[in-house]
């Protein structure tokens, strides 16, 4: 019969009718695809320096952000951006779930595990030594690079990334960044290789910028010696830079200057009292003058690279070394190189006359102090600074210079690992 | 190389049309008895359009001009039980007795039931089914209901007549998106719209984003503009069923949890050709106005005298004067932003009030040309419609080309075809939406209203407006943003009736759509203007594709297993392919004259494009028993597999069970004499499972490396949410029971349903502690609860063949409470960009967590004494305390201490929603009057905080004539300590007069028209409400399910007349 020879057909056709239920994603690679490749971990370099740079969320950002709001570097124009607003009023209002502490902390704490992946990785994918090495030493400059930056602004933090993390203190954390970058200095060679230059770029001297980390956290630890022995062993005529273009913008100057709404520089740098700056400051107009886009320094337009560290740096370091091992000729003689450059390779310029105050071990830290916070402006770098130097903290009413100490552990991490340390007050 | 999409394997389906198409060719047609006559109602007048068809098959016809039908008798039986029914009148039976070949007459006459019990559906049951027998709640509408509803989206039309249903436009741009929430919300993740289904085609109701890509979305969760359906014509649509959640709807597997919409187009009849013409003009405008500041003046110290300055912003909350400047006249009022006191000095100012130039009366046009008809075989139905619809904005406008087409083929006795072909064309002129600062509404409300916006320069060039804004008139005027969709709807459907009883019937679904989205920003003539407005132009193009393919197999058998037990058995295949295509570019700083992408010179975001695939393959068997009339026992399940999910989770399994029993069939109720006056008694229950496809999407159990360029050079960037190849499809559990009564020869129904869903294995994105590698997670994590009362009582007072009265009232309940998602006290923030919504345990899903006014203990504000140049004044200020705990803390002076404390001061989701329809008939005039109420929900009006920031509120005018201190606006404002949340959250709740229909039908004239209907309809004319703002039926989220009642920048509903001409010949 027809009719039941089509039943037949169609009850065996409802044997075809399914459909392939494992469709592989075409638009992003997975996690084993990409850490068992040379070129993955290649992209994961320029991924790291993409996290730690770009857009409103990033670890520069968040950065430059807070410790300019905490520190007085800078004012926010519109209250409508509260987590920014938070910061600059300071104190109490920096709650666990600020926006801004909680993307810094994350931001840095992703920064570290990509670094962990591709130095867990590197070894059994990449081949060639030369670029193995260069890869390495990479990785762990942004590995040491986001402990550092933690360090700056938190008491304690994990090292390790793992679930239900312990904490360390500051302090083992910066050393651990000393470590890592103590072993990629003695692995990086004198070029990058081919393969590195070509993924990468050239647009960070790896084996300088590894220096200059070094002795950054080395002085941050009190490590004297070291600090200046890196601060010395680093090349001033090489640049390194985090670059930006259209697509990529600078963070500072596409997410805040630019818009003239968020927050802008504080006259002064901040400053006041003793430590105003000497209205001749060449770096006044360098840092504070805006162009017709309202940017300024180093957030002048989209485009505008991010020195890695400057110069004057390493040359403050150099002078504040000696000015604590009581070196006070030696300390004159590298501030001086400050307060008189001319040549500087980004154009930090403070054009001055040499130092003429006294030659007392006090009278020169603070005037290393106030040329860090002028020549370092905008780095990030002040909340650390205010504290080493033993600037008025928070608690001390109209004189305070910095609103807070140290940040809270963002609510983030609190809800989801125990370990999580009680707040500092402030 | 490009791989083919892996999921869909046109293989394996052709071999299934192939099959299908082939089959019908087999049989042969047969010399048969054929019962014919006409159907009238209880006045005599004939019903078009009834159907009788044979009792437990899906074999039948459909009554035709005056009523007459005629229906071949297939299968060889000596008696036939017949079943006549017709939309609002109680169903017949009748059996007729057959002695070989001839024709039979029958004439039967329908007596009216409001409580349509009788009324076949077929949306979740195992065969076409009255009413009467099913276990759960069904809602139908049908054409008449639909028409003269004013709405040119369908979803619109069902404003207030659907049960347990709550239906709100979103915005009132001329193709404003619609919600539609069965039950309430099911999902946090995904989309809580039901899944819709259009003549047997699972067809894409979504919300793309094509046109708003710099837009500043505020966060995630985002789903403004149109939604899809609004390509389907109202007009084409014969009737439509929607189901409410799980109980009834777990035969759709994974993709029912919100309740399934099930839309039937119009079909031909047999007879001569009906041609059908409909015409209407509408004119639409703004139905409320906002009140502004008015008052001739303004704090501040003139800057210049276009006030361009920097210091001519923000007056009003902040002085912005120069540091020289403020030395040399520092201000006088308490210490605001940036520790700056207020200025009080003020100046005069001509103040305007831009709505005028804002809003235009708007007009709109609607046409539609059906012809229909065929032989007893072939029947079809035809049409084309062309809909515009201006906004009352200007420039703003939809437009909607529609040609459809649907043919029936009756092969033989024993197999039918049907095809459906639908075209449609639609396109829109739009302007940036709302959640931001340059939308028309934004930019008209977060600028002072002190500058003349028709000003222009000698070149004819708009002049600025507040620094850094933009004029709403360069909006209005210069943006040009467009949207074009071009989508096809078609379906196959084969129908068999191999031997008694039995039923097989397959539909293939297609829904194809390309929609591109344009944007053009010219050059902004003024500066200064904020560099997120780009000031130096802006172009994009966006395109997305969408490709479905729903191929569903389905048996059915219906048989008599005695005289006292019926049975019906459903089987059923289904397969779903789904492909998504998005890819869009942008540019800025563009060359001249050129509008498109050319334009460009500075590329500052990638080009990017993203698809997504999906498969579901599911399987179900749903069993019916119905024992005598009265007591209907149905069990089912189904199992499905989709693509989404890891391959140990992957299948999931749907069961269903539901049971009705009808007393009033029971002979002791109908010998008893209350069955006089209560006529029908029926008693239902229904349980099921159903799941949630949207919560993921295809990709997301992935731990995803996204790569990105850098420099030129390729970054790869782990996501910092991290995958998860163990997530489970959400899945709701839903239990419903009620009962149907009618009264008073059924003259009065009486509908009501108790419901209870639990939502289960939420999925969600859980944050993950940083230090452990990831950002997020996406978790099974948390339930949600919805539960509710569903009421609806259908009434004829007044049935006279001159005059008829019908009242329908609808009264829906609504209680959503999520649970176990962790977050403590502030739970899981929904809403970016101050995260005032919130998914709290214990708590409505997106309830408005905000901080809230310090108070007395006798409700009165705590105000704050503030230091001021001339001695103190008092400012509100936020409650402090604990917020961990909430606990409200006070210092030594009674002033508050602590942190901002966080409350729940809102629910965006109505306690209830209610209906009342009138409908009067008197001789050739009928009326419709439908009032929807919309009650118990909160709004956040973010409109107000900016208008009174700015200084253009009622409130701001307040504060400059002294009725307030200074410093008012700013305290609560957040620039003399934290916003005050709370002032911004307002009850919403609304009744609205939805539509206003008067019809004039004025019959049969000459030989020209059989009939010609002349309609004056009105639509949203009134609403009774205490919103400040425009309309609390808002979102500016658009379509999202978890941010509701936003009301930021949209553009408000507008008042809608509409006349319109039907004409048949």
């Amino acid at each position: 019969m027809n009719r039941i020879l089509f039943i037949c057909f169609l009850s065996l056709s409802l044997v075809f009718t399914a459909c392939d239920q494992d469709i592989p994603n075409p638009n992003a690679a997975t996690d084993e695809q990409i850490l068992s490749s040379a070129e993955g971990l290649l992209g994961m370099i320029n991924g790291m320096q993409f996290r730690y740079t770009l857009g409103g969320a990033s670890g520069l950002y968040a950065g430059i952000s807070a410790n300019g709001l905490t520190t007085g570097e800078l004012q926010i124009l519109n209250a409508g951006n509260a987590e920014l607003a938070q910061l600059g009023n300071g104190g109490d209002n920096v709650a666990p779930n600020n926006a801004v502490i909680t993307n810094l902390w994350q931001n840095l704490h992703l920064l570290k595990a990509d670094a962990e992946k591709v130095l867990e990785n590197a070894p059994d994918v990449i081949p060639d030594a030369s670029t193995r090495a260069d890869v390495v030493a990479a990785a762990s400059f942004y590995k040491a690079l986001a402990l550092g930056t933690l360090a700056q602004f938190w008491e304690q933090m994990p090292l390790a990334t793992a679930e239900d993390a312990p904490f360390s203190t500051r302090e083992q954390a910066l050393q651990e960044a000393v470590n890592l970058l103590r072993s990629a200095s003695a692995q990086i060679g004198a070029s990058p290789s081919t393969a590195f230059a070509s993924a990468v770029g050239t647009d960070i001297d790896f084996a300088n910028a590894i220096s200059a980390l070094s002795a950054r956290y080395n002085l941050m630890l009190g490590n004297l010696d070291d600090a200046r022995a890196d601060a010395e062993s680093v090349d001033l005529t090489s640049q390194s830079l985090f670059r930006f273009d259209n697509v990529n913008p600078n963070p500072v100057f596409r997410s805040s200057l630019i818009t003239s709404n968020v927050y802008d520089v504080n006259p002064d740098f901040g400053l006041s009292g003793e430590l105003l700056p000497d209205a001749a400051d060449g770096r006044i107009a360098f840092y504070l003058t805006p162009n017709a886009s309202n940017g300024k320094g180093f957030f002048t337009s989209d485009e505008t690279p991010i020195p890695v560290y400057l110069p004057g740096e390493m040359m403050l370091i150099k002078a504040e070394v000696a000015a604590r091992q009581s070196n006070l000729a030696e300390a004159v003689t590298q501030l001086n190189m400050v307060l008189t450059k001319t040549d500087d390779i980004f154009g930090v310029n403070a054009d001055l006359p040499a130092y003429a105050g006294a030659e007392t071990q006090e009278a020169l830290l603070t005037e290393i102090y106030r040329n860090r916070v002028i020549e370092l402006y905008m780095t990030g770098l002040k909340l650390e600074d205010s504290r080493r130097f033993d600037r008025p903290g928070p608690t001390s009413g109209a004189t305070a210079e910095r609103n807070r100490n140290f940040y809270p552990y963002p609510n983030q991490e609190r809800d989801n690992n125990p370990n999580t340390p009680a707040d500092p007050t402030n | 190389m490009r791989k083919d999409p892996k999921g869909f394997d046109l293989g394996k389906w052709g071999l299934l049309i192939l099959l299908t198409a082939l089959i019908p060719f087999i049989g042969t047609a047969q010399n048969l008895p054929i019962v014919s006559g006409t159907i009238t109602n209880d006045f005599g007048d004939p019903l078009i359009g009834a159907t009788v068809s044979v009792k437990n098959t899906q074999y039948g016809a459909y009554s035709q001009e005056e009523g007459k039908y005629s229906l071949p008798l297939t299968t060889g039986s000596s008696s036939y039980e017949l079943v006549f029914s017709y939309v609002g009148f109680a169903t017949e039976t009748r059996t007729v007795t057959v002695n070989g070949p001839g024709v039979i007459n029958l004439n039967v006459q329908l007596s009216p039931d409001v409580t349509e019990l009788d009324e076949v559906v077929i949306t979740g049951v195992s065969a076409a089914t009255s009413r009467k027998q099913l276990g759960n709640a069904i809602s139908t509408i049908n054409a008449e209901e639909l028409s003269n509803s004013g709405s040119v989206n369908v979803l619109g039309a069902l404003s207030g007549k659907v049960m347990g249903a709550s239906i709100t436009q979103n915005s009132g741009d001329p193709g404003g998106g619609i919600s539609v929430r069965l039950r309430g919300p099911s999902t946090i993740n995904g989309s809580s719209d039901p899944l819709y289904i259009i003549d047997g085609v699972i067809v894409d109701n979504s919300s793309q984003n094509v046109i708003n890509l710099n837009a500043d979305a505020m966060g995630t969760g985002f789903a403004a503009g149109q939604n899809r359906l609004i390509d389907i014509n109202p007009q084409d649509i014969e009737r439509i069923e929607i189901i409410n959640g799980a109980a009834a709807a777990a035969i759709y597997g994974s993709l029912a949890s919100n309740g399934v919409v099930q839309i039937f187009t119009k079909r031909g009849s047999a007879g001569k050709p009906r041609i059908n013409f409909s015409t209407s003009i509408s004119v639409s405008e703004i139905r409320n106005r906002l009140d502004f500041n008015m008052h001739p003046e303004r704090f501040g110290i003139q800057g210049s005298e276009r006030l361009a300055t920097t210091q001519d912003r923000l007056t009003t909350i902040a002085d912005l004067r120069s540091a020289a400047d403020r030395t040399a006249n520092p201000g006088t009022g308490p210490a605001a932003l940036a520790g700056r006191p207020l200025v009080e000095d003020k100046y005069a100012v001509q103040r305007y009030d831009y709505q005028d130039q804002l809003f235009r009366t708007a007009f709109g046009t609607d046409n539609h040309l059906s012809i229909s008809g065929g032989t007893d075989k072939t029947r079809y139905y035809g049409s084309v419609s062309y809909a515009r619809n201006e906004g009352i904005i200007d420039n703003t406008n939809f437009q909607r080309y529609g040609a459809k087409l649907r043919i029936d083929q009756e092969v033989n006795s024993w197999a039918r075809f049907s095809v459906g072909l639908n075209y449609v064309n639609s396109s829109s002129e739009d302007k940036p939406n709302g959640n931001n600062f340059f939308s028309p509404i934004s930019s008209m409300i977060i600028i002072d209203n002190v500058w003349d916006i028709t000003e222009r320069d000698e070149l004819g060039n708009l002049l600025h407006v507040e620094p850094v804004r933009m004029n709403p008139l360069s909006i209005i005027e210069e943006f040009d943003i467009t949207q074009n969709t071009n989508r096809f709807i078609g379906d196959l459907q084969a129908t068999f009736f191999p031997v008694e009883g039995l039923t097989l019937k397959y539909v293939l679904g297609l829904d194809v759509y390309g929609l591109r989205g344009n944007t053009y920003q010219p050059r902004v003539p003024y500066s200064p203007v904020s560099a997120a407005f780009f000031p130096d132009g802006y172009v994009s193009v966006a395109n997305s594709n969408i490709f479905r393919i729903n191929n569903d197999f389905t048996a059915n058998y219906s048989a008599d297993i005695n005289d006292d037990l019926t049975s019906t058995t459903t089987a059923g295949v289904s397969v779903w392919y789904d492909r998504s295509d998005f890819s869009s570019a942008e540019g800025r700083d563009l060359a001249p004259f050129v509008t498109t992408l050319s334009a460009a010179t500075n590329f500052f975001s990638n080009p990017m494009e993203s698809i997504s695939e999906t498969s579901l393959t599911g399987y179900f068997l749903q069993q019916t028993f119905g024992y005598k009339d009265f007591l209907f026992v149905t069990a089912a399940g189904r199992i499905d597999g989709s693509s989404r999910f890891g391959e140990d989770e992957r299948n999931q399994f749907y069961p269903k069970a539901s049971a009705s029993l009808v007393l009033s069939e029971l002979d002791f109720w109908k010998n008893a004499k209350l069955s006089n006056a209560w006529n029908t008694l029926k008693l239902r229950f229904s349980y099921g499972q159903a799941g949630n496809l949207t919560g993921i999407g295809a990709f997301t159990r992935f731990t995803n490396f996204t790569t990105q360029t850098l420099l030129g050079r390729s970054a790869i960037v782990p996501s910092s949410r991290l995958g998860n190849p163990n997530i489970r499809p959400e899945q709701q559990t839903e239990i419903e029971f009620g009962a149907d009564m009618s009264f008073l020869k059924n003259r009065l129904g009486v509908s009501i349903t108790y419901y209870n869903q639990e939502i289960t294995d939420l999925l969600l994105n859980r944050s993950l502690a940083p230090t452990s590698g990831g950002g997020s997670i996406i978790e099974n994590i948390g339930e949600m609860t919805n539960e509710g009362i569903e009421l609806m009582v259908t009434a004829n007072p007044i049935r006279k063949k001159d005059f008829n009265w019908d009242v329908t009232l609808a009264f829906n309940t609504f209680q959503n409470e999520v649970s176990n998602i962790g977050g403590g006290r502030a739970g899981i923030t929904l809403r970016g960009g101050g995260g005032t919504q919130s998914a709290i345990d214990g708590e409505s899903l997106g309830v408005f967590y905000a901080v809230q006014y310090a108070r007395n203990s006798d409700g009165s504000l705590l105000l704050r004494p503030v230091a001021t140049a001339d001695g103190e004044v008092l400012l509100p200020q936020v409650e402090r305390g604990d917020d961990v705990t909430g606990e409200i803390q006070r210092d030594a002076n009674g002033q508050p201490t602590g942190t901002p404390i966080r409350n729940v001061l809102g629910d965006p989701n109505p306690e209830w929603t209610g209906s009342l329809v009138n409908e009067f008939r008197y001789k050739r005039f009928s009326l419709r009057v439908l009032f929807d109420a919309i009650w118990g929900f909160d709004v956040y009006n973010w409109n107000k905080i900016t208008s009174n920031n700015v200084g253009s509120s009622p409130l701001a005018a307040q504060e400059l004539r002294g009725e307030l201190p200074r410093g008012w606006v700013a305290a609560i404002g957040g620039f003399i300590g934290p916003r005050i949340q709370e002032e911004h959250v307002e009850d919403g709740s609304f009744v609205k007069l939805r539509e206003t229909a008067l019809s004039f039908k004025a019959g049969k004239i000459g030989d020209v028209f059989s009939d010609l209907t002349i309609s004056l309809i009105g639509r949203n004319l009134i609403s009774f409400d205490d919103y400040t703002g425009y309309d609390p039926e808002t979102n500016s989220a658009g379509q999202s399910t978890t941010v509701r009642g936003d009301d930021f920048g949209n553009v408000p509903i507008p008042r809608t007349y509409q006349l319109g001409i039907s004409a048949s010949f």
